[in-house]
């Protein structure tokens, strides 16, 4: 093959990048999503057989029975510490109002349970993939949670699985207020940690802030996908810029080991 | 020649759902244990230029599909934009292309394993680099030990597993009538 043909065939192949390129982000999320409908069998064999080794190695492989009623009661318990996290933050929410005479009624949500099939799919990306998608009323921007706290939000939805971008991302913004105080900023994920020890940033905090380590940080509900009082992480140091003050957030959910998450549906209206 | 190109896309897809089976070696920085490459490569190679640009294509349309997060989101410019991947696989296969006679006449599965190591190389550094200069928050790029450690460990679990590819799709190849090889020059 001469080198023109080389040039004319490598030229289409960016012609046909360049309209990849360009396909709207509604298209090309129905293209994932179809792919995943193809691939998520995979990950759920795969999900599967991780646990199978596991309980092997841990000496913990018992009777099939029983490791499912276990794995039913993990989710239940799980289900119940998630609801309870909300309850508290709603006893807050409430002390909070009362103190400011004011009483506000809070937007409350239904809660989908959903297991973690595949995490950390790329290398620079902290998404994951649950096994809940658009039959269970999974949409895409809804927040998902754990027992512990904000894991981060759903992206896009196949029929029967839904990607989650979490809040360990870059890419994952959350606007948050401080405990105790009216600090508001961002919060964010930072770029070079590891999967295992993810630190979260939270920006645009005013140079005189007067915050401690060990203070918490909740969602401020600003922005219309999180709902207010979610509990992101506690502050761990505090660094004064040129213009602004940086927190670094350890966050309350353990993103690397996640297992079973809840998916918020904020849509909805009631729990 | 059609059945083995077939094959070599459902290797493909097969090694994109391997790749979420598998979970992130949390030992080595986390880590990924890729087979994806290796069948990229094995396809550039074994296909000719032409053959070896569509596979690239249909190549970077898998790798952005199940990879990268799509935001329906106007507002969002700090995620890579799903395409990049092909023109990045484009350029790849036009170089590992070269390797062709090496690769499948003279049967060196050692080169098809340093170039897969390579490829990922390059894939994920140039990924990070984009994804550096999209969020514009520090120049130079900050390539800490961690991301430096993440992608070389990736690229060397990858070096290690490609012979196991490379084998199993020439198994594929000659049980297709091994059609390829003997179209090349010089056989």
């Amino acid at each position: 093959m001469n080198s023109r043909v080389q040039l004319i065939t490598f030229l289409f192949l960016l012609g046909f990048a360049a309209m990849f390129l360009n396909f709207s982000p509604r298209t090309t999320q129905r293209l994932q999503a179809g792919l995943f409908q193809i691939l998520t069998p995979f990950a759920a064999h795969g999900t599967d057989l991780q646990r199978k080794i596991s309980s092997l190695t841990q000496g913990l492989q018992t009777l099939e029975f029983l490791e499912k009623e276990n794995e039913d009661l993990k989710t239940q318990v799980a289900h119940l510490r998630a609801e309870n996290q909300i309850l508290k933050e709603i006893e807050r929410e409430n002390d909070h109002l009362r103190t400011a005479l004011e009483f506000k009624r809070r937007s409350s949500f239904k809660l989908i349970p959903a297991r973690i099939l595949v995490r950390d799919v790329s290398l620079f990306w902290s998404t994951a993939i649950v096994d809940r998608g658009s039959e269970d009323g999974v949409e895409p921007q809804m927040p998902v949670l754990s027992e512990d706290g904000l894991v981060g939000k759903t992206v896009n939805t196949s029929k029967s699985s839904t990607s989650i971008l979490l809040v360990s991302d870059e890419s994952c913004k959350v606007a948050a207020i401080v405990e105790g105080t009216n600090e508001q900023g961002i919060v964010s994920g930072a770029r070079n940690h590891t999967k295992n020890d993810p630190i979260l940033h939270l920006d645009f905090l005013s140079k005189q802030a007067d915050l401690k380590p060990g203070q918490k940080v909740y969602s401020s509900g600003a922005g219309g996908v999180f709902p207010y009082g979610i509990l992101i992480g506690t502050i761990k140091s505090i660094t004064v810029r040129d213009v602004d003050a940086r927190a670094e957030v350890i966050p309350a959910a353990a993103l690397g080991r996640l297992e079973h998450v809840f998916i918020a549906n904020t849509r909805e209206g009631k729990r | 020649m059609i059945i083995f190109s077939f094959a070599t896309i459902i290797a493909l897809l097969i090694a994109a759902g391997v790749g979420l089976m598998l979970p992130p070696l949390d030992f080595a920085s986390g880590a990924r244990l890729l087979l994806f490459h290796a069948v990229f490569v094995y396809g550039a190679v074994v296909f000719r230029f032409g053959g070896a640009m569509t596979f690239a294509a249909l190549s970077g349309v898998i790798w952005d599909l199940v990879n990268l997060p799509i935001l329906d989101d106007p507002q969002s410019t700090e995620l890579l934009r799903p395409g990049w991947s092909v023109i990045f696989f484009g350029c790849m296969a036009a170089v590992v292309n070269g390797l062709r006679v090496h690769v499948l006449i003279e049967g060196r599965w050692d080169l098809h394993a340093l170039a897969t190591g390579a490829v990922i190389l390059f894939h994920f550094t140039a990924e990070f680099l984009y994804i550096t200069l999209l969020r514009s928050s520090s120049t130079p790029p900050e390539l800490s030990f961690t991301v430096a450690s993440k992608i070389g460990a990736t690229a060397l679990f990858a070096l290690l597993t490609a012979p196991l590819v490379y084998f199993s799709l020439s198994g594929v190849e000659s049980l297709c009538g091994s059609p390829v090889r003997e179209r090349l020059p010089f056989h």
